[in-house]
């Protein structure tokens, strides 16, 4: 296990350097930042090469990658064109908010999306299931940019219960991180539902039921623990999903994490800032993939890590 | 037990059966689609006996074991067991019952929970009928699981740990842990090589002299039905075809079905006398499954004995001696062909 986990380790800072070269040549390849952030604020030409050449942005690419990496790798992720700040601190005040936002969207998930789906299976055909087949079938066919301006009017505007956008109160996490969990929420639902049935048809449910448990026992017990590990899949990739997600839901609500701030400044072609972000959605995309890794190993004993 | 000693059982007074199962009759589906696997079988299982029970796939069985306990509802008839017709008990009655009755399944890597340890899954039962818990029940689940030839190291290890037929011997300390009375044997060896059946086999019948076992053991292997049961019971489209003492078979069977079934066997102590002749084999392939009840009996098709009136009507399972009984409206007259 712990041998696993250092191999894995390894090999996601392989990958974290991957995609920061990548990242590094795709922004830098495209051009130059200064004259991007400049052009049309007045800048002179001289200004513009002056500042460039203040930045180092008028040295070859390959020695500014040296640099690049040589600072990286000593937890240096470089200066904000636009801000003039380091743009570490930069995102490291906005993850906070974009970390709650996902967790509060996970405890969604699973605190809806798991009862629905045990319930929809155990009353397979009935109203309930029929009901939850219906509004998961809904909950997945509706984008994120219309589910959240739905959400706002109805719920901020027409019944005044929560605040329309920001993040000054603690109620404003609510109408973000339900949109946000909303697509993942119906598919885990609908997965549970489809891996409880396949495991009514196991022995070891008709072997429960001769022992003698009753029906929610057995249901919980026998067959939800084994149901789960699909699920389990489904949530590792959604959670990685929702890093997408949040761009679009942090920009409709105004939330001020990491989402909305990675448009901005990619839209900017505030390089440094950009790298930086990028780094930190691919380590946050390891790290979920190696913890999915040992959640699989410590509910299924048959998966041995190696 | 031996037979001897399971008549002896019943003639010292110890008469009332454990197990009595009156015209069960068990239907899927509904409507005009409705079929029924198990049609109007009676049987009664002495303390102690091994019934037999014997058939082609899809016969009913598998259906008829769990019916009896209650893992499938009967849509009619009695099943008469330690004084309850289970038939009519509910919920928490039914669940009250379960841990004097138990089910060996045919495949243990599906029967046991792979995400439970062997001894999470022996316990399991002593706890749910308060028979033991803590330091006791562990007692009881290393004991159990020695009984079955395993060791108490077996009790931290998961079912993908185990072999085959390892495996089938924790099926079997699993039926066993809350000491049953009754117990069906699915097909218990089916799933296993060759080699590890006798095995299994033979531990069936060294725990029932043991514990004092009753089996319903269900096979379509009449070798091993015959070797570990007292009684067999054949069964052809969810009928009754014939019930007789096993030691019997060879020389008094007289069901047109199960002379058939024997000739089919290798084993010389079961096969009968002379080599399968045009009568014994079958007259046509398997019919398909009667979704519309045919009139009569349900093996005229491919009976090389068969007459109008078996075409036309059912023969009722009627007593021929002690304990022989046989559903064939010409029994009579093929005994005296066979004694000729």
């Amino acid at each position: 296990m712990i041998r696993f986990v250092l191999r894995r380790l390894v090999s996601a800072f392989v990958v974290l350097f991957i995609v920061a070269s990548a990242t590094f040549f795709v922004l830098n390849l495209t051009g130059d930042p200064v004259t991007a952030v400049l052009q049309g604020t007045g800048a002179s030409q001289e200004e513009i090469a002056a500042l460039k050449s203040k930045l180092g942005y008028d040295r070859p690419i390959m020695v500014r990658y040296g640099e690049f990496l040589w600072s990286v790798a000593h937890g240096d992720f470089g200066v904000s064109i636009r801000y003039g700040q380091p743009s570490i601190d930069m995102v490291m005040e906005r993850l906070p908010y974009t970390l709650m936002l996902g967790g509060a969207a996970i405890a969604i998930i699973v605190a809806l999306g798991l009862p629905l789906g045990i319930l929809a299976a155990v009353f397979k055909g009935g109203w309930f299931d029929r009901f939850v087949s219906a509004a998961t079938g809904l909950a997945q066919s509706v984008p994120h940019f219309v589910v959240g301006p739905l959400l706002i009017l109805f719920f901020a505007v027409l019944l005044r219960w929560l605040p329309v956008s920001g993040g000054a109160t603690s109620s404003s996490i609510v109408l973000p991180a339900f949109t946000l969990a909303l697509y993942p929420l119906a598919l885990v639902a609908r997965v549970l539902r489809a891996s409880m049935l396949e495991t009514i048809e196991q022995d070891y449910v008709l072997t429960a039921q001769a022992k003698g448990l009753s029906r929610p026992v057995i249901v919980l017990r026998h067959m939800v623990r084994n149901a789960l590990l699909p699920v389990l899949t489904v949530i590792s990739l959604q959670i990685i999903a929702m890093i997408g997600g949040t761009i679009v839901v942090e920009s409709i609500f105004g939330w001020p994490g990491l989402g909305s701030f990675a448009r901005d400044t990619l839209l900017a072609s505030d390089f440094p800032l950009a790298q930086t972000i990028i780094i930190f959605v691919a380590g946050a995309v390891v790290t979920i993939n190696l913890v999915t890794d040992i959640v699989y190993a410590l509910v299924d004993p048959r998966i041995r890590l190696k | 037990m031996t037979a001897a000693a399971v008549m002896q059982a019943a003639a010292s007074g110890d008469t009332a059966p454990l197990l009595s199962v009156n015209g069960m009759t068990v239907e899927f589906g509904s409507g005009r689609k409705t079929f029924r696997a198990v049609d109007g079988v009676s049987f009664e299982l002495m303390r102690g006996e091994t019934l037999g029970v014997i058939g082609e796939s899809g016969c009913g069985k598998t259906t008829l074991g769990r019916a009896v306990l209650q893992l499938l509802r009967p849509s009619a008839g009695q099943v008469l067991f330690r004084g309850r017709d289970l038939a009519r008990l509910g919920g928490a009655e039914l669940r009250g019952m379960r841990h004097h009755m138990q089910m060996i399944f045919q495949d243990p890597r599906s029967s046991l929970d792979p995400r439970w340890t062997v001894g999470d899954t022996l316990r399991e039962p002593l706890a749910v009928h308060g028979i033991a818990s803590g330091a006791t029940a562990d007692r009881i689940v290393d004991e159990m699981l020695e009984a079955v030839g395993l060791t108490a190291a077996a009790r931290k290890r998961y079912p993908h740990e185990f072999s085959g037929g390892q495996l089938q011997r924790v099926a079997i300390a699993r039926a066993l842990v809350a000491r049953p009375e009754l117990v069906v044997c699915d097909e218990p060896t089916a799933s296993l090589d060759v080699s590890v059946q006798a095995q299994v086999v033979n531990l069936l019948s060294e725990l029932q002299e043991r514990f004092g076992l009753t089996y319903i053991f269900i096979s379509h292997d009449l070798a091993i039905v015959r070797h570990l049961a007292h009684r067999v019971m054949v069964m052809y489209f969810g009928r009754v075809a014939e019930i007789l003492p096993s030691e019997d078979l060879a020389r008094a069977a007289r069901h047109p079905y199960t002379r058939t079934l024997l000739s089919a066997v290798r084993d010389p102590a079961t096969t009968v006398k002379r080599r399968p002749q045009p009568a014994e084999a079958t007259a046509a392939e398997a019919p398909q499954l009667p979704i519309l009840r045919p009139q009569g009996c349900y093996y005229e098709p491919r009976c090389t004995h068969a007459e109008p009136r078996c075409g036309s009507a059912t023969p009722p399972l009627e007593t021929m001696e002690g304990r022989h009984s046989v559903a064939c409206h010409r029994w009579r007259e093929l005994a005296r062909e066979a004694a000729a």
